[in-house]
């Protein structure tokens, strides 16, 4: 019996899903590394790069909305991933910045490596092609 | 199960929610893109490049832009609404098979777009030629059945002008007086009662239905149909000799003396003919015959033979060619595909 915690695989390639997938992890990733004040980068080059992940979230996010892609995940992803770690800088707290998107890698390393993914099945969304 | 997918997707397709949230989405996009620009020209040196310091200045000044938008948004607000009465009229006036609901959309969405165009043109008269380059290179002309519906569209055109030139009481008024004067028109049937008055009425679609809904007329029509479809199958007819390419058509008072007459008549002309059909109504009734004519004879020359002497049994001869006349094919069997066929 499926339910929001036990369900069939449902990350594909289908819809571009797989591939927005992939471009969401490097991009929190980047952005992850750049928040990390060993390296010295300021609070506005974070920014830069936290805007640019933002605004792919909401072409992703348009892309599943309007053209019946399959991108949902990386779009909603990408939203408050960037954002949340923008604000935790602009107030200074950059290591609890770095945290937050050390959790949002982990989720998305998670569903890619499981296939399985919390927030298609919640969105009624499959982008497998696999028949089990 | 591809149907019902196609039909999900189009229903999907046709949610506003998803046009709402694309706009909302857009509207993140573009606060998100104006921030970055922000940022990219607090941080860092754009001197030499003049045309994207012009994109972040322009892209960051708020209040020259709400001003805008402020302006467009009311503009088109109000070529909306001062086209609306114009749309009701028109909704009003026509008749049902007149009616076209495309038009009435039209004119509400023209008028809009007209405003767009003006706002964007502005006192710049480098973009008015643009636009007079741009209406010429897309076809966009349409055949409009009525000429009192390009009435409709240039009120429609003159409403959109006069709303993007920021003219709103010209766009009231001419709102107002338009709709008023069209409402009016129509109501006092204007020229149709001059047209009366000088004994003259115009036939539209209306009177060509009433005919066609007249129960004389079809009955007329059917009858006429079913003979000609009765001649054709004759003429259709297999035979050893030519076929028949000829048919006679005789409305009679007294159908024993007509027949007497025609067929004197006929034999004493030449040719190969045939009764084929009586139809009577008492002593009254038609005569159909078919056949061929004499070689070198025309039709003309039989017709005036049998008008000659005519006698007042017969009230009409009508005589008909079937030349040409070709029966309808029947309908293709399907090939069953399996070579049996």
């Amino acid at each position: 019996m499926a339910s929001i915690m036990n369900f069939q695989v449902n990350v594909g390639a289908e819809g571009g899903d797989l591939t927005a997938r992939r471009f969401a992890l490097i991009m929190m990733l980047v952005i992850t590394l750049m928040a990390v004040p060993w390296w010295g980068l300021s609070h506005a080059e974070v920014k830069i790069a936290a805007l640019l992940g933002a605004m792919s979230g909401t072409l992703f996010l348009m892309a599943g909305l309007v053209f019946l892609q399959k991108t949902h995940f990386a779009g909603l992803i990408l939203l408050p991933g960037p954002l949340g770690m923008l604000a935790l800088s602009s107030v200074g707290w950059r290591w609890a910045a770095v945290l937050f998107g050390v959790v949002f890698v982990g989720w998305m390393v998670q569903n890619l490596l499981t296939r399985r993914c919390g927030l298609n099945q919640l969105l009624g969304i499959n982008s497998c092609t696999c028949d089990d | 199960m591809s149907e019902t997918t196609t039909t999900r997707t189009m229903d999907a397709r046709r949610r506003p929610v998803r046009l709402v949230g694309y706009y909302a989405l857009l509207m993140l996009f573009i606060w998100l893109m104006r921030n970055l620009l922000s940022e990219v020209g607090r941080q860092y040196n754009l001197e030499e490049f003049s045309k994207i310091k012009e994109i972040v200045k322009l892209a960051v000044n708020y209040s020259a832009t709400f001003d805008d938008v402020v302006h467009t948004i009311f503009s088109l607000f109000l070529s909306f609404v001062f086209t609306l009465p114009l749309g009701w009229v028109y909704t009003m006036t026509k008749d049902d098979d007149d009616y076209d609901v495309s038009l009435v959309q039209t004119l509400v969405v023209l008028s809009m777009a007209v405003t767009g165009v003006m706002i964007v043109i502005g006192n710049e008269l480098a973009r008015a030629f643009s636009l007079a380059g741009v209406v010429a290179a897309v076809r966009f002309r349409n055949t409009l059945d009525d000429a009192k519906d390009t009435v409709y569209i240039f009120v429609a055109i003159a409403i959109g002008m006069a709303c993007g030139a920021r003219a709103y009481a010209v766009a009231t008024w001419l709102s107002m007086i338009m709709t008023a004067t069209m409402y009016v028109l129509w109501r006092s049937h204007f020229g149709e009662r001059l047209m009366r008055a000088g004994g003259r009425r115009k036939k539209g679609k209306g009177d060509a239905l009433a005919w066609v809904r007249d129960e004389g007329a079809t009955q007329a029509s059917q009858h006429a149909l079913a003979q000609q479809v009765r001649l054709l199958q004759w003429a259709s007819l297999p035979s050893k000799d030519k076929k028949v390419n000829s048919a006679l058509v005789v409305d009679a008072t007294d159908l024993g003396a007509a027949q007497r007459y025609v067929d004197a008549e006929l034999s004493s002309f030449g040719g190969k003919w045939r009764l084929t059909g009586v139809t009577s109504n008492g002593e009254q009734g038609v005569l159909e015959y078919v056949g061929r004519l004499p070689k070198d004879a025309t039709a003309a020359a039989l017709v005036a033979r049998l008008r000659d002497g005519l006698p007042p049994s017969i009230e009409g001869i009508e005589f008909r060619s079937l030349k040409g006349l070709k029966p309808l094919s029947p309908p293709a069997t399907p090939d069953p595909g399996d070579g049996t066929a």
